[in-house]
């Protein structure tokens, strides 16, 4: 997955989950994010977290439509920003949380 | 050093190292470890963690398949949560700069997350503080299930500080390891307290909150006499206490002088004094005690803290074993199952919550309910009852016709056995607790049923005054002094004085001395005690007139209030007894 771009990669994600972005897809993202050597990070309201740990995303309290910045940097961003950003956005419409 | 004032329930001073329990019955460890076992604690932290989340992923696979792959995904995030490299920072360095232990330091950290979901905007999303509860109690779970630190695996003598303890949590205490026990809540006549009696361990309870004061190891004071907690003593009040315990024994010998000697007014009227138990083995207390017979075996702690109802043969051991340590002629009162309230037993097929136990179907209402479990009881009594003088007793008698259903199950049962050819008493002497006031106030009528009364003073004080004996917030009203109380005893007296039925009385009041004057100007002339007592009251009841008592007795039915009338008892004890370790 090496591709030794080393840049931070940075872009704004509009969570369309209709129950926002919720325990199922934290933990989707933290599994994702723990694949990558990269470092990831989540600014929300101001607020930065780790993109690794279930327990900083259990603060990010981002509904339907609202935003978040998704941060990644080390030696295989490209391939983290475009995976990550996938399981962002996708549309999670189970009622379950 | 800090000192909780409390109820003392069992004399006796102890001094030994706390241990805590929660308000589950769990050990609530210790919270600091030295720096040579910061690495230890590492890898239990780590094992802990591990454990739990090989256990919740595969919670996570049986839901799945079960219910559903969304519903286990829940699951797994927890196991995420758990594994949260963050996490294990977070404790590890707690760990590593505070010298606190991996189950102290992970509690820390959860309370922390807790705290901040809960101050989420979002309600949903704060309400996922659950989770986090869930997750540490998995952990934690796992931490102290490697400690395997049960109330079974003491190594070392201890003494036992908890919020409050299960009778069936007391029953299980093994005494040799546990020297003592003090607690926030409970009251003089909870069954923990009764039970306290027949551990023979120091207690106090009531003590309020203090559990948070106090850490596993520390050095504590339980004092039995005084009704004291005192955590982490300083050199004096421990230099102190050490001396005490050199007296009690000294004081102990000094009533053992009596233990041969009736317990006989100065007039020369005999009060017999016998014994409550509530295992066989405390027989042999009694006896050295001086107990002149067994006036309240209550059965029912056979069946706490078992998986089980004993069998009719295992009940049958039990009244054996004590009738024969009592010999042939010393009556043994056996009283049939009192379960119910807040004795549960673990076999909840007995029992159905129920929204007020203590007016519900408990005791005597349960075992007629429940006709195979009293029959295997009264059989084994019976059985019993050919090895000396046995007597039966029925708890909580509401009705006459409850009593005479109560008889005529026993008159089944003695027809089987006769059948089957077992032998057994056919005359054995059966007799009704008079501890509800329904009973007391029919008297009369319930003489003609029975050929014995026991008045059962702390359900007929709970009853009478309608106050829950362990509920710390009424307590004040259930007080046995109670002009009411004193009243129906009085009732229960003339009735079995008109209709020739023996009277005992049992319940702490008959062991407490404030009360032995005014029992004996009465008319009483039997009491069951715990054996503890009987050394004390003995001695009390060799120094009294009978015509004196006899004037306390009237002037205390004249008082109009409890504090009146145990004011006045108070002060009529101490004019024979001045210098009582009980004042």
């Amino acid at each position: 997955m090496e591709d030794a771009s080393h840049e931070l990669l940075k872009r704004v994600v509009k969570i369309k989950n209709p129950n926002g972005f919720h325990m199922r897809p934290k933990a989707a993202f933290v599994e994702a994010a723990s694949r990558f050597a990269s470092e990831v990070k989540l600014t929300w309201e101001g607020q930065v977290f780790n993109g690794k740990s279930m327990f900083e995303l259990m603060l990010v309290a981002a509904g339907e439509d609202s935003e978040v910045t998704l941060e990644v940097f080390g030696s295989d961003s490209h391939l983290a920003l475009q995976e990550l950003e996938k399981v962002l956005a996708e549309e999670d419409v189970s009622v379950l949380d | 050093m800090e000192v909780y004032r409390g109820i003392p329930v069992y004399p006796g001073v102890v001094i030994g190292p706390a241990l805590l329990l929660d308000t589950e019955g769990y050990l609530i460890p210790q919270r600091s470890i030295s720096a040579s076992e910061v690495v230890d604690e590492f890898e239990r932290l780590k094992i802990g963690i591990r454990d739990a989340a090989i256990e919740v992923r595969s919670n996570q696979a049986i839901i799945a398949t079960k219910v559903g792959t969304q519903y286990g995904a829940i699951l797994g995030a927890h196991a995420q949560m758990i594994e949260d490299p963050f996490l294990l920072g977070e404790i590890e360095s707690l760990i590593s700069k505070k010298f606190f232990t991996a189950e102290y330091a992970l509690s820390l950290v959860m309370r922390k997350h807790i705290k901040e979901i809960q101050s989420l905007p979002d309600a949903r999303m704060a309400s996922r503080a659950t989770d986090l509860f869930d997750i540490e109690k998995q952990i934690l779970g796992k931490l102290i299930g490697q400690r395997k630190e049960g109330l079974n695996s003491l190594s070392e003598p201890v003494v036992i500080l908890a919020h409050d303890l299960s009778p069936s949590e007391t029953a299980k205490l093994n005494t040799k390891l546990v020297h003592a026990f003090a607690t926030e809540a409970g009251g003089r006549t909870s069954h923990t307290s009764i039970l306290a009696g027949a551990l023979e361990i120091p207690a106090v309870v009531g003590l309020g909150k203090f559990i948070s004061e106090v850490t596993g190891g520390d050095i504590v004071i339980v004092d039995g006499n005084a009704g004291l907690l005192i955590i982490d003593p300083d050199a004096e009040t421990l230099r102190r206490y050490q001396k005490t315990q050199t007296d009690i024994v000294s004081l102990d010998a000094s009533l053992e002088s009596l233990r041969d000697l009736p317990a006989i007014t100065q007039d020369g009227v005999e009060v017999k004094l016998l014994g409550n138990i509530e295992f066989p083995h405390e027989t042999k207390h009694c006896l050295d005690k001086g107990a002149q017979g067994i006036g309240l075996y209550r059965t029912e702690f056979l069946f706490m803290g078992k998986d089980a109802v004993p069998t009719e043969d295992e009940q049958f051991e039990a009244y054996k074993e004590v009738v024969q340590a009592m010999g042939k002629d010393r009556p043994v009162v056996i009283r049939t199952l009192d379960l119910g309230g807040d004795k549960l037993a673990a076999f909840s097929n007995l029992h159905i919550p129920e929204k007020n136990p203590f007016l519900g179907l408990r005791s005597i209402r349960l075992c007629l309910r429940n006709i195979g479990l009293f029959k295997t009881q009264l059989r084994a009594i019976l059985r019993a009852s050919v090895y000396g003088n046995i007597q039966l007793l029925f708890p909580m008698i509401s009705t006459v016709l409850e009593l005479r259903q109560a008889k005529m199950i026993v008159s089944e049962v003695k027809e089987d056995l006769f059948e089957e050819k077992v032998p057994f008493n056919k005359d054995i002497p059966i007799g009704t607790m008079i501890e509800v006031p329904s009973a007391a106030i029919l008297s009369e009528l319930m003489a003609k049923e029975v050929s014995f009364f026991s008045i059962g003073t702390n359900d007929l004080v709970q009853y009478t005054l309608a106050a829950d004996r362990s509920n710390e917030d009424v307590a004040s009203l259930y007080n046995p002094g109670d002009p009411a109380v004193l009243r129906l005893i009085e009732m229960v007296v003339k009735a079995a004085k008109h209709s020739n039925v023996a009277l005992n009385v049992c319940g702490e009041m008959s062991g407490d001395l404030i009360y032995t004057m005014l029992f004996l100007g009465l008319g009483i002339r039997q009491l069951s005690v715990s054996p503890h007592s009987i050394p004390e009251i003995k001695q009390f009841i060799r120094m009294v007139n009978l015509k004196d008592a006899e004037n306390v007795a009237k002037e205390a039915m004249r008082q109009q209030t409890a504090r009146d009338v145990n004011n006045y008892l108070r002060e009529q004890t101490r004019k024979l007894l001045p210098d009582s370790l009980m004042y």
